[in-house]
């Protein structure tokens, strides 16, 4: 027996029942025991499992010892170094001619430098239809299994010798046999994928694996190889990569998702498994299912799966443990007993037995570590069982799968966070150009729409703490047209506790998906609700409107029937309507100052012009259209008792209320100097004095001037750095009262003389502030385009010469303020 | 040169009104005193009274402390012409460029503190 151990190439030996359980070891089996095994040390052969020894009786010698004829099995054979290490054992008890087991032969193949060749040959053991072949050492096959008559027909004996290069696939026979008969010159392990010619006519990609056995000198004896049909495999993997490019370029949404696994279903999984199932936890926790089934399996039993919702966590259920464990589950065989053990309700039970599954693989989508959802293939019927190869490409699928739809759902945030910062943006530009209350609405409402909703319309709290329609924005110019109709009218009753009312009152959000007619109809206005039943309106989503210490009103954002809000956009709303509350607030301030302001404005201007034989005065004031607020202009015109006209025009820089205040300050301090001393330089000195005690350092510009009648008109005045008013006299030539004082305000020596300028019969004397010549910016194009107006006699002959002389300079309008008086002299001057 | 003065050139660019009025505070904020603030206007294009009431506001934080001044510089047409209107040449001094200002201050450029301000274009 010694002697048959010895001559045998792999590691073997012999072991004798007595004296207990001797053994003799070949070379090959010393070198892979390894250490050199002090010569006269007795050799000592001990298994394993799973790292801890076997006891003697229950290891492959004591059970070949036993009688047992060891079937090839993975045993773990413990190394002089005390690892241990996998190995194929095969033992055979050698009998005495009495036929009690007096010895066994256990000859073992070492496995270890290859795991996955383990992994073929444990599936060649069991129930893969593996191919087996062995070759000569030239790599001539010489020994074909059974299986490959199933695989290539009839003509499997041609694949002996070099025939089998003549099955393989005419684009990879070349590289085929060059990468084979290199591999047999090296003598290492073989790994390929060959295309084989099936016998159905086909091309089955099929792996190779092939490991040389040697002697005892190391020359090979031997190669022995198996055959795995990796077609179906194959294809899902390259389908796979297929996904992935397109994939990863799929616009977004959640379709997308769907169609990334439909199509991966489809193209990947449609040869591995009758029926596929996807169960993708969505980010709000709940889980959607996906079920795809192969076009050769029962329709009622895809109809079955997807009755079914996914397994909940904790549940008793493989799919459960996939999606929510993160563990993959592989169960070749699925019997009566596995379904009792692993499936908890009846019903799920029932529709296991209906869809008759036989193998089951349950892998987690897992990226970042974490489970997203798990792939859940079947095979039903009497399909070949699920093998471990398969459990490792759906390991596989799921994994890329899941790092695709992560790679979708990034993309789809990343657009939704940029339109979301896009429509901020959009709308904070809007609300930037914006002051009044009503534009600040319809710029939010120009940000949404169409976009995000198909029309919106906002309301606002009137003094009776009713709702009215504050403004209304369709993209449908016509639609848009019917709507505004509404604008300022009543909408609904402030204290119902339905629709918009109830949303201002609870500051919350609300969804209304349908809109609910009949309780509309209860308190909202029946006029809006006819318009509203002729737009098409499908769902609303009303959001309040938060404005500096109340809630002002709601935002109502509606969508045409058959468009559908999207889950995020609730958010965007409110995160909307957060953004518009400090713009609503001040715009509420703005109203309220511009209220002040304007009443200022109003009681500074003179109610009423100097009604003198010989003299016509007109004035214009206009606001500025860009101009927040009013400004800080003015003019008067005023007698005095001895028949001396007073007048006097100016412009405090800035705007607003404290502008105004400013402005009506400096006009009583002139008013009320010339009634003491009419004399513009003193008139002036008292504006001085009223602007430095102004707290606020303001530029203040400001043109008096005293007008004699008697004997011919005449005017004195002075000027703290006021555009020169500008005198047209019938004769056609122009004359600027220049002063050149400085503006109001400053410490400074005021020495100038006041200035005289006589006003002839016929002429027009025009005095005006800033506006009038800085509308384009360009002051000297402003001053040369003034006095192009005065010449033309359809102003300087205008019964209203201000107004006149407004509209030829600004055609345009203007942006600042703009104040203009013009005083005309008639002909007969002494009364 | 004033014994001690500090010498603040802000250059002003574009056109300059109530939107760059925070900006235009900021570069005019001096807190130096004496100090001689020479505004180059020769890119200006235009000041709105906003602007032309900042000028008037530094010149009377300044003008407590002797030796202190502020002196318009490159003027172009425009701005030259609303100085003229609003009086501003019977208060400021007025030089062609800022070299000339400098030359006429007997102060050397590195002496110089630069700021600038260069107005948005209008949205």
């Amino acid at each position: 027996l010694a002697q048959i151990v010895d001559a045998l190439p792999a590691p073997a030996i012999v072991a004798f029942l007595s004296p207990r359980r001797k053994v003799h070891v070949n070379a090959a089996f010393s070198r892979l025991q390894g250490g050199d095994g002090h010569a006269g040390s007795p050799p000592i052969v001990r298994f394993g499992e799973r790292g801890r020894l076997l006891p003697p009786g229950d290891d492959p010698i004591g059970r070949a010892l036993a009688g047992l004829e060891v079937a090839t099995a993975q045993a773990q054979l413990q190394l002089r170094s005390g690892e241990f290490r996998t190995v194929v054992v095969s033992g055979t008890p050698c009998r005495n001619d009495d036929g009690t087991v007096g010895a066994a032969i256990v000859v073992m193949h070492d496995l270890q430098h290859d795991i996955d060749a383990a992994g073929v040959l444990r599936d060649l053991t069991a129930h893969t239809p593996a191919l087996l072949f062995t070759a000569d050492p030239a790599g001539r096959i010489d020994s074909i299994n059974a299986r490959w008559n199933e695989f290539i027909g009839e003509a499997a004996d041609e694949l002996l010798g070099t025939g089998w290069t003549r099955f393989i696939h005419p684009d990879d026979v070349a590289h085929v046999v060059d990468d084979w008969s290199k591999n047999v010159q090296r003598g290492e392990p073989y790994k390929g994928q060959w295309r084989f010619l099936r016998s159905d006519g086909t091309y089955r990609w099929t792996e190779i694996r092939a490991e040389a056995w040697r002697d005892g000198d190391g020359a090979i004896r031997r190669w022995f190889g198996s055959g795995t049909d990796v077609d179906a495999q194959r294809r899902a993997l390259e389908s796979l990569d297929f996904l992935a490019e397109t994939g990863a370029t799929v616009a977004g949404a959640q379709e997308d998702v769907a169609l990334l696994l439909d199509r991966l279903a489809h193209a990947a999984l449609e040869g591995l498994a009758d029926i596929s199932i996807f169960d993708l936890k969505e980010e709000d926790g709940s889980v959607r299912r996906q079920i795809v089934g192969s076009p050769r399996s029962r329709q009622s039993a895809i109809d079955i799966a997807k009755a079914f919702e996914a397994p909940r966590s904790g549940e008793r259920h493989p799919i459960a443990r996939a999606l929510h464990d993160g563990e993959t589950l592989h169960v070749p065989y699925v019997d009566e007993a596995f379904i009792q053990a692993h499936i908890a309700p009846p019903t799920r039970q029932a529709a296991w037995r209906f869809i008759d599954i036989r193998s089951i693989v349950c892998a987690p989508m897992l990226t970042s570590g974490r489970s997203i959802g798990a792939l859940t293939l079947v095979r039903a019927g009497t399909s070949v069982p699920f093998d471990t190869s398969d459990m490792r490409v759906i390991q596989e699928v799921a994994r890329r799968a899941a790092v695709a739809i992560e790679n979708v759902r990034f993309k789809e945030r990343e657009r939704r966070e940029a339109r979301n910062l896009r429509g901020f943006a959009d709308m904070g530009a809007a609300l930037g150009g914006s002051l009044g209350l009503r534009d600040t609405l319809d710029a939010a409402m120009r940000a949404i729409v169409p976009e995000r909703a198909s029309w919106a319309y906002v309301n606002l709290f009137d003094e009776r703490g009713d709702l009215r329609v504050a403004s209304v924005y369709h993209d449908d110019a016509e639609k848009n047209r019917i709507l505004a109709s509404h604008v300022g009218a009543y909408y609904a009753r402030g204290d119902s506790t339905l629709g918009s009312p109830a949303v201002a009152r609870s500051r919350t959000p609300f969804l209304f998906d349908p809109i609910d007619y009949d309780a509309a109809r209860s308190f909202v206005s029946h006029e809006i609700l006819e318009t509203f039943l002729t737009m098409n309106l499908g769902s609303a989503i009303v959001v309040p409107l938060l404005g500096a210490t109340a809630v002002r009103g709601t935002l109502n954002l509606c969508m045409d029937a058959g468009r559908s809000f999207a889950a995020a956009d609730v958010d965007f709303f409110q995160e909307l309507a957060q953004r518009m509350a400090p713009a609503i607030a001040n715009a509420e301030l703005f109203e309220r100052e511009r209220l002040v302001a304007r009443s200022f404005q109003d009681a500074a201007l003179p109610a009423a012009l100097p009604r003198v034989p010989g003299f016509a005065f007109h004035a214009i004031y206009e606001a500025g259209k860009a101009e927040a607020l009013v400004g800080g202009d003015w003019y008067d015109a005023f007698s005095l008792a001895d028949g001396r006209i007073v007048v006097s025009i100016g412009d405090v820089a800035g705007s607003g209320l404290s502008a105004a205040v400013t402005m009506s300050g400096v006009r009583q301090a002139i008013r009320g100097a010339a009634h003491v001393d009419p004399d513009p330089r003193v008139m002036l000195e008292a504006a001085n004095q009223a602007v430095r005690e102004d707290a606020g350092q303001r530029f203040v510009t400001a043109f008096v001037g005293v007008i004699d009648r008697h004997p011919l008109p005449v005017i004195r005045y002075q000027s703290a750095g006021h555009p020169a008013p500008i005198l047209w006299t019938a004769d056609g030539t122009l004359t600027q009262l220049s002063g050149h004082g400085p503006p109001l305000g400053l410490r400074a020596e005021r020495t100038q003389e006041n200035r005289e300028c006589a006003i002839p019969p016929g002429s027009l004397l025009a005095l005006f502030t800033d506006g009038l010549i800085e509308s384009t910016r360009n002051v000297l194009d402003g001053e040369a385009k003034v006095c192009a107006a005065l010449l033309d006699p359809s102003v300087n002959g205008a019964e209203d010469p201000a107004k006149r002389l407004h509209d030829a300079v600004l055609v345009d309008g203007s942006r600042d303020d703009v104040a203009i008086l013009t005083i005309r002299t008639t002909g007969g001057t002494t009364p | 040169m004033s014994e001690g003065a500090s010498y603040i050139c802000v250059a002003l660019a574009g056109e300059i009104d109530l939107y760059e009025r925070e900006r235009l505070d900021a570069v005019l904020d001096v807190t130096e005193r004496p100090a001689v603030v020479i505004l180059d206007l020769a890119r200006t294009s235009y000041l709105d009274s906003s602007a032309l009431g900042a000028f008037v506001s530094l010149r009377e934080r300044l003008i407590d402390s002797a030796g202190s001044e502020v002196i318009f510089a490159g003027a172009g047409k425009q701005v030259a012409r609303l100085f003229e209107i609003c009086g501003f040449d019977q208060v400021f001094a007025r030089f062609d460029s800022v070299d000339a200002a400098l030359q006429h201050l007997r102060v050397d450029q590195g002496d110089v503190e630069r700021r600038r301000l260069e107005s948005n274009p209008p949205s």
